[in-house]
């Protein structure tokens, strides 16, 4: 095989096969390179769909009218001196607003109003607004009022410039629209609904508290399932188990249940925890219970990892001193393998926090527009409002399920900067 | 003379299926200083820490024979490894001190054995024990700081400290200062001299020198067996066993 290199000397032959080192050298740094800017421009990419689309779900638009409350449009003609509140409560609160609107739009008189549909103006919030404010003071009636209300979320998604948006609406509405915004009346604020509201039939009132408070709720009851079991699962399995053929196999299929996937997990929980010992539905203690199966297998593995890692020289030393064996294990082992355990205690909640499809096998995906008071409480997690809202066809839901979504995010940061923070603070150098 | 503290009678110890030690029988006298020597795998660290049961450890470590200590038999199963250890204290190779404060350190056998009763008797008998070591007056403002700032012979005094916080009446020694300099090692034999005084001591040692210089009884072991026992000056002035001259010498080992 040599034949082809016979005339040449041996250091031609070095230096020729030197060469085709360096090349190879140089092939390998441009494709290492290439892989980094590949991940590095696909990152970019989806955080920059998620944040243009995302981020104008963080505010919202008003329109400031003169409210009149006319007895005469409230009541329908059925004037009287006073009315009690069951009166009031009945009244016709969207006559109104359709009036205030269109007092507003009369100064223009280009605009042919009977084709504007008034109605679809203002958010249906707004309806009770106006009848809280004046069941709180019945003075108001037959007075004129400056209020803000809330445009409804095709408004809103016009004035934002949504792809798509203006299809919705006819040439004199969005004249109308225009109009509005030319002389003043429309102002944006910070959309505080989308914190404090759960989900909502209505893009403009939907909000992420539901959710959020879903997902508190499950991953701090898994944190706490999974940390204590697969502790106790570790510390056996390191120091009190034997050394024998079923242990070994116990090890190896604590690993293969790392790699089961999570839909599996799901169907698991509908039927053992929820049909068989009968834990309410939707709720996450039931969602935890499932999410807790997952992390276990990440959390032992790690764990134990980082058991064995603790010098043996420390072992011994506590030996000598007399501890006994759980001695041994709470004052040195667990404190010196806390940073490794955090580890895997953080890399599994960062994946059940994101993880959706067990916890749709269990029911966690319905439509529930209040919080959740409770563990026992039907619930929505984070990751499946997004995907709610995303399969929705409002343009208002697209936004909001991007705006989740950066909140996701953030939330996930927030989670790996405590815990790299707690891993170096609590570190033992040795 | 003293009293025998240890009797030892014919000790075969195995890992696996591989004997380390073959028939060993000998005495360590109360309040004594006896040195184990022999080259490296002759199996001393091995019958050092039969004495106090740290072979327990290591799983696949049996072995049969006697060994009492005060006529309490260490290898019967009624005697709890944990009671047998606060009684017969160890000292390591390498300087093991636990990843805390140096306070700690020594105050963690108190704690776990609950010796002391309250605050201010766990902080005498700290600084006592420092003081003892020799350590206390050149770490006096560092009495928190973690341990792991000492030196390397600061810290075998630490674990010494540390280890006759709790009062043994034994204290085994395997090799201490085979990781310290020679400053560090004259201070480390120095305080064994002292200590003698209130602990029997066993040490094991591959220096000759060392075992000629702090011990009063020599035990030689070679290939798992005890060659050559007695007096430190009869065996290295007069061995009676060819092996224990030729490695005395350093033809062996």
């Amino acid at each position: 095989m040599f034949e082809d290199k016979k005339n040449l000397t041996k250091e031609e032959r070095s230096k020729k096969k030197l060469y085709r080192r360096h090349l190879f050298e140089k092939f390998f740094k441009l494709f290492g390179v290439l892989s980094i800017s590949f991940a590095l421009i696909m990152l970019v990419a989806l955080l920059f769909s998620i944040f243009s689309k995302g981020y104008t779900a963080f505010y919202t638009h008003y329109l400031s009218v003169e409210v009149n409350f006319s007895k005469e449009v409230l009541f329908d003609g059925d004037i009287k001196d006073s009315y009690t509140n069951d009166e009031i409560k009945n009244a016709w609160f969207d006559n109104l607003i359709v009036e205030a609107v269109k007092n507003s739009l009369k100064k223009n008189s280009n605009l042919d109003l009977d084709s504007v549909d008034l109605n679809s103006f203002i958010s249906t919030i707004e309806v009770a607004n106006l009848r809280n404010m004046l069941l709180d003071n019945p003075s108001l009636l037959n007075q004129t009022v400056q209020v803000d209300l809330l445009l409804s979320s095709n408004i809103d998604m016009f004035l934002k410039s949504y792809i798509g948006s203006g299809s919705l609406l006819n040439d004199e509405e969005i004249g109308a629209i225009k109009f509005l915004q030319k002389s003043g009346a429309i102002n944006s604020r910070f959309n505080t609904a989308f914190f404090t509201n759960s989900d909502s039939r209505y893009p403009e009132l939907a909000g992420v508290k539901g959710a959020f408070l879903g997902s508190l709720y499950t991953v701090v009851l898994t944190i706490i399932f999974s940390v204590i079991i697969s502790i106790g699962a570790a510390v056996y399995l390191q120091e009190f188990a034997p050394k024998n053929r079923f242990v070994r196999f116990i090890e190896v299929n604590i690993n293969n249940l790392a790699a089961v996937p999570s839909i599996v997990f799901g169907l698991l929980g509908l039927i053992v925890f929820q049909q068989f010992f009968g834990v309410p539905r939707s709720t996450p203690l039931l969602g935890s219970f499932i999410l807790t199966l997952m992390a276990l297998p990440t959390i032992i593995i790690a764990s134990r990892l980082a058991m064995s890692s603790v010098p043996f020289n420390i072992k011994e030393a506590a030996y000598g001193m007399g501890s006994s064996k759980l001695q041994v294990i709470t004052h040195h082992l667990l404190p010196i393998s806390m940073p490794g355990i955090l580890t895997g205690v953080i890399l599994s909640i960062s994946r059940i926090i994101g993880e959706t499809a067990p916890v749709l096998m269990i029911g966690m995906v319905a439509f529930i527009s209040t919080a959740p008071t409770g563990i026992l409480s039907s619930s929505v997690v984070f990751p499946v409002q997004i995907l709610l809202w995303s399969n929705s066809p409002e343009a208002g839901f697209i936004e909001k399920a991007s705006a989740a979504s950066m909140l996701l995010l953030i939330f996930l940061m927030f989670i790996n900067w405590i815990s790299i923070y707690l891993r170096n603070k609590l570190e033992v150098k040795f | 003379m003293s009293n025998k503290k240890i009797i030892v009678e014919n000790v075969n110890a195995f890992y696996g299926a591989k004997q380390a030690l073959f028939d060993v029988n000998l005495h360590v006298l109360e309040k004594e200083v006896t040195a184990f020597i022999g080259p490296s795998g002759c199996g001393k660290s091995t019958f050092l820490r039969c004495l106090n049961r740290m072979n327990d450890l290591i799983e696949i470590f049996s072995m049969n024979g006697s060994i009492t200590i005060d006529g309490v038999e260490v290898n019967s199963q009624s005697l709890d490894p944990v009671e047998l250890r606060m009684k017969v204290g160890m000292v390591f190779q390498k300087p093991n001190p636990f990843p805390k404060s140096i306070f700690e350190n020594v105050a963690y056998g108190l704690r776990i054995h609950g010796l002391v009763s309250n605050k201010k008797e766990l902080e005498e008998i700290v600084k006592d024990c420092l003081e003892r070591v020799g350590l206390l007056g050149e770490i006096k403002d560092r009495l928190h700081d973690s341990a792991f700032g000492l030196s390397g012979g600061q810290q075998q005094r630490l674990c010494i400290a540390r280890t006759i916080a709790i009062n043994p009446e034994v204290i085994l020694m395997d090799e201490p200062c085979s990781a310290l300099d020679p400053i560090a090692t004259a201070k480390i034999e120095n305080l064994i001299g002292e200590l003698s005084s209130k602990y029997t001591i066993i040490i094991v040692t591959h220096s000759m020198q060392q075992a000629a210089r702090v011990s009063n009884h020599t035990a030689f072991f070679h290939l798992g067996k005890l060659v050559e026992f007695g007096k430190t000056q009869d065996i290295f002035s007069n061995p009676k066993d060819k092996k224990t001259e030729d490695y005395i010498t350093g033809r062996i080992g």
